[in-house]
């Protein structure tokens, strides 16, 4: 079977007293010609390799008649087309590019099971992960981790979840139920914690107390009435009290050494596009899954990436001195968080201090100045 | 045409088929609708009614209605169509094998 797609083939249309004599005298030639039609009197089409061409201008020379060629097909036709029409192909691959960036980008949030307020401190926790509208994420989300760290950082959260359907991501949570205060109970302002009075601030009500008077917690501060509740703020010296350890030789860090190993997935094979020599020293890896969606669809190709992390002990001699000082550094940055924004680090004072066996182990007390007055 | 006759005679001696050495033209009907001819000499003429292909030694005239040559390559000829006659003429002193 002649086969003229590959090659590309060419319709030719003879007319004349002779042209049915045509098709045998570029036979004796050599050429292989496809699908001869006599189509009326005197008019004969056929198909013919582009590449014989030469050997139909050697017979058309002593032919009475006139040769006509017409359209061509097989590939390199198709070819010279497609160059033709590149606007088209350009286009088409373009369409199919941004759609696949559109199915990976984060079009909307549903935050559901939780209060306003909890919405907001969620929406912003994601948006620390990366996870907001408009970005492009082609990288699978470790929902364990993001579960984890989510119930760590936003308060008032016991349960998260987040699912991925298409566009929409949706993140449904179970916040722990805050106690309703009684009506009564706002009236006047209370103490929140024991405290010396540093200073008072009183918008509406009488105050109860005065300046460095020291109060239990729970102590009515400002007194107001049913109508006019009471208002201010009362900043009183706190204290509190961290022990902190620190151990001097088990800080590792990451050296700047990595290697990549990229994994092409297709269906359920998997290849390695690019294996480097591993790591000698000890490493921590992290893996990263890029899925491809066309629309909803899920592309059979993915590409997972592995990337090792060449781990380093820092052997750095501290004196005492120096890991007290960073003792007591970490102790104030882990409270400073817990207080709230206004507050702020008086003093401290080391009560307890251990040093041996590369460990120095601190009892630190410090004074706060924050707003006790809650209603 | 020396050579493929003593090419003929060969495979004759060695007991194979006539066809299987030396070109001898080997022509398959199939149907009404569909003749191949391998080894033909040329296509000597073609219309719609009468197709007419010369062999060594001899002629081979198709006749049938609407006859199409689906393939013409240097050893084999495909005519497809409704044929009526095939006739094969035979040259003055000349014979396959």
């Amino acid at each position: 079977m002649a086969n003229l797609f590959l090659s590309g083939g060419v319709t030719v249309i003879v007319s004349g007293p002779d042209a049915s004599l045509l098709p045998g005298r570029l036979h004796e030639r050599g050429a292989i010609l496809v699908h001869i039609k006599y189509e009326k009197k005197n008019v004969i089409r056929f198909q013919m390799r582009v590449r014989e061409l030469g050997l139909l201008r050697k017979e058309a020379r002593q032919f009475n008649g006139t040769i006509r060629l017409e359209k061509g097909t097989g590939l390199p036709f198709l070819m010279q087309r497609a160059i033709q029409n590149y606007p088209f192909i350009l286009t088409s691959i373009c369409f199919f590019f941004i759609i696949i960036l559109l199915s990976a980008m984060i079009i909307r949030i549903d935050v559901t099971g939780a209060d306003t307020q909890t919405e907001k401190l969620i929406r912003t926790f994601l948006k620390q992960e990366g996870i907001r509208e408009g970005a492009i994420r082609f990288d699978q989300i470790n929902e364990q981790e993001l579960k984890q760290r989510a119930l760590l950082q936003v308060p008032g959260v016991t349960r998260f979840s987040l699912k991925k359907s298409g566009v929409v991501y949706k993140v449904d949570v179970s916040a722990s139920s805050q106690e309703k205060e009684t009506v009564s109970s706002r009236h006047h302002l209370r103490a929140s914690k024991a405290g010396v009075i540093h200073d008072l601030f009183v918008e509406h009500g009488l105050s109860k107390v005065r300046r460095s008077e020291f109060v239990e917690k729970g102590d009515r501060l400002v007194t107001g009435t049913k109508k006019n509740p009471a208002r201010g703020t009362v900043i009183a010296e706190t204290w509190y009290k961290a022990t902190v350890t620190m151990v001097n030789d088990s800080m590792q860090t990451r050296s700047s050494k990595k290697r990549i190993t990229v994994y092409a997935s297709l269906q359920d094979k998997e290849y390695a596009l690019w294996t480097p020599a591993s790591l000698r020293e000890p490493f921590q890896s992290e893996e990263y899954v890029y899925q491809f969606h066309f629309f909803s669809y899920t592309l059979p190709f993915s590409f997972r990436t592995v990337t090792d992390y060449e781990l380093k002990k820092v052997n750095t001699i501290e004196t005492a001195d120096e890991m007290e000082k960073r003792a007591i550094q970490t102790a104030r940055t882990q409270l400073m968080a817990r207080l709230p924004e206004k507050a702020h680090i008086q003093g401290e004072n080391v009560l307890q201090k251990r040093v041996g066996n590369g460990k120095v182990k601190m009892i630190i007390h410090f004074q706060v100045l924050e707003n006790i007055a809650t209603n | 045409m020396k050579k493929r006759e003593g090419a003929a005679f060969i495979s004759k001696l060695a007991g194979l088929p006539a066809d299987a050495a030396g070109g001898v033209p080997r022509i398959t009907i199939i149907g009404s609708t569909q003749i191949a001819i391998q080894y033909p000499e040329r296509l000597e003429q073609f219309t719609e009614q009468d197709v007419r292909i010369q062999l060594p030694g001899s002629t081979l005239h198709i006749k049938g209605k609407s006859l199409e040559v689906k393939e013409l390559m240097p050893e084999e000829i495909l005519v497809e169509g409704t044929m009526t006659n095939i006739q094969l003429e035979m040259k003055q002193g000349h014979r396959f094998g």
